[in-house]
């Protein structure tokens, strides 16, 4: 490493942005989950991914 | 000894032989059942045989895991491409690619007997600890391994135009300490994903993380032995193996039980 | 107390992540060699300081199910594994966006990035078992060693990759930090922490509220529960 790196501010931007927006979209989907009405009642109506059916 | 010898005559326990054990009561939270009539080394004796047994009975599949890795060798020097000198520099990665990628197979194979037909239930229900087991089923595992590699060294040597600088002793210890450190966490995890969805994808996919440290080692003790160890780094990886080695061996003896437990 | 966790610790959070950020960006001054790059470190280390107490929060809560089977301590071990893993994500993307401007590529084997990238395989298989696992008591005991393994494995793994790296090390991280930048940094650290502590808490939430639909799921879908 010889010297200063000029500038960068665009990496810079770039990872803040992913971080913050990143961690914007993971927080809302758990509040979406959190606060979700629940629909325990209702059975899956052709086996979701979750797979509750044993093979 | 009365009830021991039977697991090794029966592949896969009768319902009645299930009916008339059932009646011993195990639940997790009961006390343990009364001192086994054999001692540990007994009953992973006992296990080795029935084991051993068995994938005697299965050895179209034993032979299947040699050709894939045999494939797989061959596979690394068709992505590579016929340059000697990368193939010779990269033989040992080579090697124990080939090692890791079949031992998915192997390792899966040894849970799989009892997993089919619920067989488990019969394991769970022999008058073995859950040590003895594991430490049997690991090292049957492991003996496959190494017998794996073996069959491996000198088709990579010759494919890859490498020579044993370090000549095979050396080699051998580091086979047998490679595939000891697939072995432990890798019988621990066939016993966990063959009760699981997506056996096949599971085992790997929790195995390899866990498995970098040891094939860094080996992968860099191998390269020392192909290609000669001016400064005495070898002992260092060996340690390292061995630590390595020490460590899963230990934790996976403790852990198995839960892993098979009802 | 229950408002303050779910609604007054959001607050709190992006408020401090928001005042770190900004410190991160215009307050601290550039550093010597990096120039303005280094103000990655602002959002980078804290994610690794994050990933780590989510390592951390995942072993305690594993051990602690091996020996008193909790629904509580299953569901802590759950949300901790989950959150540290978006926490990871984001510490190698981070890295790697680091990387570039500084070393000229987007990725480099530096013992701790690699570790991480190890790490992060090694939660999301166990992420992955989770999902695969149907029976309750199981998935909990299972992920409970799957959990208890890996966190054996972190400091193998790094002693592995340092000593396997260290033949080849070329790469340097910035050495002693102004005493500016190392507050920035602690500050930004605790704003993250306070994230992940709401993340998780909402995760648990959320994991209790499955296990008691798991439990009162009707019976023609337990079939295959164990007797």
């Amino acid at each position: 490493m010889n010297g200063e790196i000029q500038g960068g501010w665009g990496f810079v931007w770039a990872a803040y942005i992913v971080v913050w927006g990143g961690l914007a979209m993971y927080g809302l989907s758990l509040v979406r989950r959190y606060f979700a009405p629940s629909t325990s009642s209702l059975p899956p109506l052709n086996g979701d991914d979750e797979g509750r059916e044993e093979g | 000894m009365s009830r021991s010898p039977e697991p090794a005559r029966d592949a896969k326990p009768t319902p009645q032989a299930n009916a008339d054990t059932r009646r011993q009561p195990a639940p997790a939270g009961a006390p343990r059942p009364p001192p086994h009539e054999a001692g540990l080394l007994r009953q992973i004796w006992l296990v080795i045989q029935k084991d051993a047994v068995l994938e005697w009975r299965s050895r179209a599949r034993v032979n299947a895991t040699i050709f894939f890795a045999i494939m797989t060798l061959l596979l690394f020097s068709f992505a590579v491409g016929p340059h000697q000198s990368l193939l010779q520099r990269n033989a040992p990665g080579f090697l124990w690619l080939a090692i890791f990628l079949s031992s998915t197979m192997s390792l899966g194979e040894s849970m799989r007997l009892e997993s089919e037909n619920d067989a488990m239930d019969g394991l769970r229900l022999l008058p073995v600890d859950p040590l003895a087991i594991f430490l049997a089923k690991a090292i049957v595992n492991m003996l496959f391994l190494i017998g794996l590699s073996v069959l491996m060294v000198p088709l990579a040597l010759a494919l890859y135009d490498a020579q044993l600088a370090l000549g095979p002793g050396q080699l051998f210890i580091i086979i047998a300490l490679g595939a000891a450190a697939i072995s432990a966490p890798g019988t621990l995890y066939a016993a966990l994903s063959s009760q699981a969805r997506a056996r096949d994808v599971l085992l790997p996919l929790l195995l390899f993380p866990i498995l970098v440290p040891g094939l860094l080692s080996a992968v860099k003790a191998t390269s020392l032995i192909f290609d000669g160890d001016p400064m005495q780094q070898l002992g260092s990886w060996r340690t390292l193996l061995v630590a390595f080695n020490v460590t899963y061996w230990f934790v996976c003896s403790l852990l198995f039980g839960r892993v098979i437990e009802e | 107390m229950r408002r303050f966790w779910q609604f007054g610790l959001p607050v709190i959070a992006v408020a401090c992540i928001a005042y770190g950020g900004y410190v991160g960006l215009f307050v601290a001054p550039p550093e010597v060699f990096m120039g303005d790059v280094y103000r990655i470190m602002f959002v980078h280390v804290p994610t690794a300081w994050v990933a780590m107490i989510g390592s951390l929060i995942n072993f305690g809560a594993s051990l602690y199910y091996l020996f008193r089977p909790s629904q509580k301590a299953d569901a802590l071990a759950e949300s901790a594994a989950e959150v540290g893993v978006v926490f990871a994500t984001l510490l190698l993307i981070t890295g790697s966006i680091w990387g570039r401007p500084t070393w000229g590529v987007w990725w480099t084997w530096d013992p701790r990035l690699t570790t991480a990238a190890i790490m992060w395989l090694a939660y999301s298989g166990y992420l992955a078992l989770r999902k695969f696992v149907d029976v309750p008591e199981k998935r909990a005991t299972w992920a409970a060693v799957v959990g208890i393994i890996v966190f054996v494995d972190v400091p193998i793994v790094w002693f592995s990759v340092k000593w396997w790296n260290s033949l080849h090390q070329t790469q340097s991280s910035p050495k002693a930090l102004g005493s500016e930048m190392r507050q920035a940094l602690y500050f930004n650290a605790l704003a993250f922490t306070l994230l992940f502590a709401w993340f998780t808490y909402l995760r648990f939430g959320i994991a209790r509220r499955r296990q008691a639909e798991e439990m009162t799921a009707p019976p023609a879908l337990n079939a295959g529960e164990a007797a």
